[in-house]
């Protein structure tokens, strides 16, 4: 061998991987350059230290712990994905926004039905055809005021009002739903 | 749940070539076995292989990121890619230079990240082996003698302060070849490389790792 090994020639020589002729044309061009076959031995020590201090394997902390979290992870994934079913439920959520709207629009319509006022509820169109009285002594008429939109109750039998009854405040009218209420407070 | 077989396992330089190529085999067929259940959707048999491979995993990923907490989840995210990947695995390689595939990229991709995060400069510290816990239940453990115990003590050091100076691409080779056992065909499939490149690759992390050890060699 006339020409130095190269590195690539003389890595597979100091690792034993040279076989044949090669080996033979590197081990003569050695012979001539010891610095060759000291830094052969220099790197094969160096290598049989990496060996004997670094460990191939290394048992990880906690080993049950470590593999119950990776097949946790997976399972946890194959939940996730359910690959078949994720089309079917991109169609039924298409389906749904119209569906819910339309929903939503039927019991809008259906309340507002059901809440409108009616001539039937106005408190002025009621015919109080009767009225219960707790006390027997009390008897009650009713006289329907048509012009005035108004029924009016007059009990009988009542005892009196005793003067020292304070009447406080001014009737409140209520007007909404076109009715008329009254209310007064009293305290002795 | 399976568990490991022993904590740390040093190469085998003693077994002789045809012991450790009949063993290498009984461990290739019980890894084809179990691949094909776990193909299969055995989720058992995943396991088993997991606990069988995940000490070289773990101490591959350790010495290249010089982190317990990092080794253990990147391990972690390794064996679940493998899981992901495993219909596509087709046996042609072994199990284990496949797995260590896929640890190489989790490895360099999690660098890459660091470096995008450090600014564009990879923080050395990460391989500073001062900043790894000496009690650490990663860190290796020997019983011996108190002299001779120290002087490995030493040696280790100095061994994994020189390969932490060792660039990623050259630490990972000389892990791959001088600790793992493997041979130049599968550190190629591993790395991504040419068998030239791992050839060169050795010849100038050796060269390195020497004058680091050595600086009065050269």
């Amino acid at each position: 061998m006339k020409k130095e090994p190269d590195q690539t020639t003389l890595t597979q020589w100091i690792d034993g991987e040279l076989v044949g002729e090669e080996l033979q044309r590197v081990e003569t061009w050695a012979q001539n350059h010891p610095e060759l076959l000291a830094e052969r031995d220099a790197i094969q020590a160096m290598n049989q230290s990496i060996r004997a201090t670094i460990p191939a394997s290394i048992e990880p902390p906690y080993g049950d712990f470590f593999n119950e979290r990776i097949l946790r992870h997976i399972e946890s994934e194959q939940l996730t994905q359910a690959p078949t079913l994720a089309p079917k439920r991109r169609i039924w959520q298409w389906l749904m926004i119209p569906t819910a709207a339309a929903g939503m629009a039927f019991c809008f319509y259906v309340g507002t039905r059901v809440a409108e006022p009616t001539s039937i509820t106005s408190p002025a169109n009621i015919v109080v055809s009767s009225i219960y009285t707790p006390d027997g002594d009390v008897s009650a008429d009713i006289f329907r005021a048509e012009g005035a939109g108004a029924t009016v109750i007059v009990l009988k039998g009542l005892t009196d009002i005793p003067d020292d009854l304070e009447m406080v405040g001014n009737p409140a009218t209520d007007s909404s739903n076109g009715a008329s209420m009254a209310s007064i407070s009293t305290s002795y | 749940m399976a568990s490991g077989s022993k904590n740390t396992q040093k190469s085998d330089g003693n077994g002789s070539p045809d012991n450790r190529r009949i063993k290498s085999n009984d461990i290739a067929s019980e890894d084809a076995i179990w691949v094909a259940e776990a193909q299969a959707g055995d989720m058992r048999a995943f396991d088993r292989l997991v606990s069988k491979h995940r000490g070289k995993i773990y101490a591959m990923i350790f010495n290249m990121v010089k982190n317990d907490a990092d080794a253990w989840d990147l391990s972690q995210e390794a064996f679940i890619k493998a899981w992901k990947a495993l219909p596509k695995f087709e046996s042609r390689a072994r199990f284990s230079t496949w797995l260590f595939r896929i640890s190489h990229n989790v490895v360099y991709d999690w660098l890459r990240k660091r470096r995008i995060e450090g600014d564009g400069e990879l923080n050395d510290e990460v391989f500073d082996t001062s900043r790894v816990d000496p009690g650490a239940s990663t860190m290796p453990h020997h019983n011996a003698p108190p002299d001779e115990a120290m002087q490995q003590n030493e040696l280790c050091e100095e061994i994994n302060a020189a390969l932490a100076g060792l660039s990623e691409g050259h630490r990972e080779v000389i892990l791959l070849r001088e600790v793992q056992g493997l041979d130049y065909k599968e550190i190629a499939e591993i790395t991504g490389n040419t068998i030239g490149t791992v050839m060169s690759r050795l010849h100038y992390a050796r060269k390195k790792l020497q004058s680091i050890l050595r600086p009065d060699a050269d």
